[in-house]
């Protein structure tokens, strides 16, 4: 991913985040994550193991990519993970 | 993702990251998945159900390409690795996918107790969003 595009400072969607793995490298170079899945098991994993240490740069949701509720903000990058 | 959910979504989210931003797709393309073990390739797994609906999603990424709705920048064909304690990890994760491990080849790689890897070829795109030029 890195080598597409620069994360450092980024808002991003991540749509289809599972349980986090991907959110997590994101996390870690973005100023937020807004990450979101429909699997409501694996956001609360997500939730439970990344909130701890990005609490206020990551959001969860649950939802699908048709209507799930997007943070009104501008986003610089939508990062689809296997979803499309 | 439902195929007629497709392009709606493409759309909903390239008004996400006007004007600026950009769309990164992440997807599995051919060859099949395989499982290894030291290197040496022991068992090949049916990507086609995940493989099928992703060629449909990029032809869909194409069309909007055409009409002039998002300009491909880049792309980056790579090896997605996972790796599993042994091959009943393997086995028992994809139980719940959707993608195929082989009957006859389970009993083998359930015997595996080293660590086992599993390989996928993806395809990384970058979309950039291309903002309408203002009407005359």
């Amino acid at each position: 991913v890195r080598r597409l595009a620069c994360l450092r400072g980024a808002a991003v969607v991540e749509v289809g985040c599972g349980e986090g793995r991907l959110t997590e490298s994101f996390a870690k170079e973005a100023d937020f994550v807004f990450a979101f899945d429909p699997d409501r098991e694996a956001v609360v994993a997500a939730r439970e193991r990344l909130l701890p240490t990005y609490d206020g740069s990551v959001s969860f949701a649950v939802g699908r990519a048709r209507d799930v509720e997007i943070p009104p903000q501008p986003f610089d990058l939508v990062f689809f993970s296997w979803s499309l | 993702m439902e195929r007629k959910d497709v392009v709606d979504v493409l759309r909903r989210f390239r008004e996400v990251v006007l004007p600026r931003g950009a769309i990164l797709d992440l997807q599995v393309i051919k060859p099949n998945p395989v499982v290894e073990v030291d290197g040496r390739v022991v068992c090949e797994i049916d990507g086609e159900p995940l493989i099928g609906p992703a060629v449909l999603a990029a032809r869909d990424i194409d069309a909007m390409i055409d009409a002039g709705l998002l300009v491909e920048e880049a792309v980056d064909d790579h090896d997605v690795l996972k790796y599993y304690a042994s091959g009943a990890a393997v086995v028992e994760e994809f139980e719940s996918s959707v993608r195929i491990i082989p009957e006859d080849a389970k009993p083998m790689l359930r015997a595996i107790r080293q660590e086992c890897v599993v390989r996928e070829r993806c395809r990384l795109r970058r979309l950039g969003v291309v903002v309408p030029a203002p009407a005359r």
